[in-house]
């Protein structure tokens, strides 16, 4: 008798988002807009009113990257909720970047509480490390990693790989001028897109080791759980089952690069045969597309959220 | 503009649909001089990279750089154009009416 095999699904947990999604920051704020009883926690909790994207205080407010990051943190967990409320079903966990915040909720190792409380506080010293170590990314679409390490080395200052998320995606992270120089060569060089993104930080690299000792203490005031769901990290695929474990990944995972494409060829040598993107974005999605075309890859959208 | 046929227009929207797996999406939705990226179908880079291959399979045709690109992917007619202007080897079988 031959054995029918469905295959896996592994739902997927995107980082920051690029820009603020159209539906939202078009209405006044107050926490007078929240639908679903997480944006009230939010409003309670971080101060964050997501209708009309906006920090209740002003010195927190004027971080265009926080407040993406908590957007993007937001809109994650509501997909999330509805796709399980809908019994959605899913075998693995995984997440790109800052997606571990959401996905640590959904393997139920921290509270939603918690999860905004740590998004919040490491977007908090991430944008005070601007004042320290000024810089930015920039994706660059359609050159070889070998191009890509080759840009790296030629440019004086420092320029790292930031992103594998595909053979021929990655992003870069770095001093302003070495990326600016950076996407001058990628553009010379033939890719078909080279873009700054809204960072000001220099996320993935080792400029940001000089922040670990903050996070790290940071995280100390958080209880974490073992992941109730396997919890597949970006690093090619490596699995978070301990609370060190999990409060090390935190820390390191914000000067050390995301390898996407690692994770999701692990995630298919483990039969999974369909992914699902929470969130608002298919950014996800399309670089799953990208690195396997026969999978099934979709995004589970936040419609009318606010 | 010329030699660009309704065959062929028929035909890249069909490769933009098979390429972007957009399986929502007809031919008869696409508006061929409709822009491609940002607005309408709402495109972006990665999507931009699977054409990129997508045209370089079916009508041997390359994209060299971002430069090209913006001009080429401008609209699914911009597109045709550009297969035609470069020969492309399957423009006559993909359109069979040439």
């Amino acid at each position: 008798m031959v054995r029918h095999n469905a295959g896996k699904v592994t739902i997927c947990f995107p980082g920051q988002l690029s820009r603020v999604p159209d539906e939202i920051g078009k209405r006044s704020g107050g926490g007078n807009n929240l639908p679903h009883p997480f944006l009230e926690k939010a409003w309670e909790k971080a101060g964050f009113d997501l209708a009309s994207f906006f920090f209740q205080r002003e010195d927190e407010d004027c971080y265009l990257n926080l407040k993406l990051q908590v957007t993007s943190y937001l809109l994650s967990m509501v997909a999330f909720d509805r796709y399980r409320r809908k019994g959605g079903q899913w075998d693995f966990i995984t997440e790109h970047s800052m997606g571990i915040y959401a996905a640590l909720v959904a393997a139920d190792a921290v509270t939603f509480e918690a999860g905004i409380e740590i998004t919040k506080g490491i977007g908090l010293i991430l944008e005070q490390a601007v004042e320290k170590s000024p810089g930015g990314m920039a994706a660059i679409i359609g050159l070889e990693a070998e191009e890509i390490k080759r840009i790296c080395a030629d440019v004086p200052g420092d320029l790292y790989v930031a992103n594998v998320n595909g053979s021929r995606h990655f992003v870069l992270s770095g001093d302003v001028t070495s990326l600016e120089r950076g996407i001058e060569l990628s553009l010379k060089g033939g890719a078909i897109s080279a873009q700054r993104l809204t960072f000001t930080t220099p996320l993935h690299s080792p400029l940001l080791e000089s922040i670990a000792e903050d996070v790290r203490k940071f995280m100390t005031g958080f209880d974490i759980r073992p992941p109730q769901t396997p919890l597949v990290s970006h690093w090619s695929g490596r699995r978070l089952s301990n609370p060190d474990e999990i409060r090390g990944f935190l820390v390191e995972e914000l000067y050390r690069p995301v390898d996407w494409e690692g994770c999701v060829q692990h995630l298919l040598s483990q039969d999974v045969t369909c992914f699902v993107e929470m969130g608002p974005d298919t950014a996800l999605t399309k670089l799953i597309r990208w690195i396997d075309r026969d999978v099934k890859a979709l995004s589970y959208g936040v419609h009318a959220v606010v | 503009m010329t030699g660009v046929t309704e065959g062929l227009i028929a035909d890249v929207k069909k490769l933009i649909i098979e390429r972007l797996k957009l399986e929502e999406i007809a031919v008869e939705d696409i508006t061929t001089d409709a822009p491609l990226f940002g607005e309408g179908l709402g495109l972006d880079s990665i999507d931009a990279l699977e054409l990129v291959i997508g045209l370089e399979k079916e009508y041997g045709v390359s994209i060299p750089d971002a430069e090209v690109g913006k001009k080429v992917f401008q609209s699914v007619r911009t597109i045709a154009q550009f297969i035609v202007d470069n020969h492309g080897k399957e423009v006559a079988a993909a359109d069979g009416a040439s």
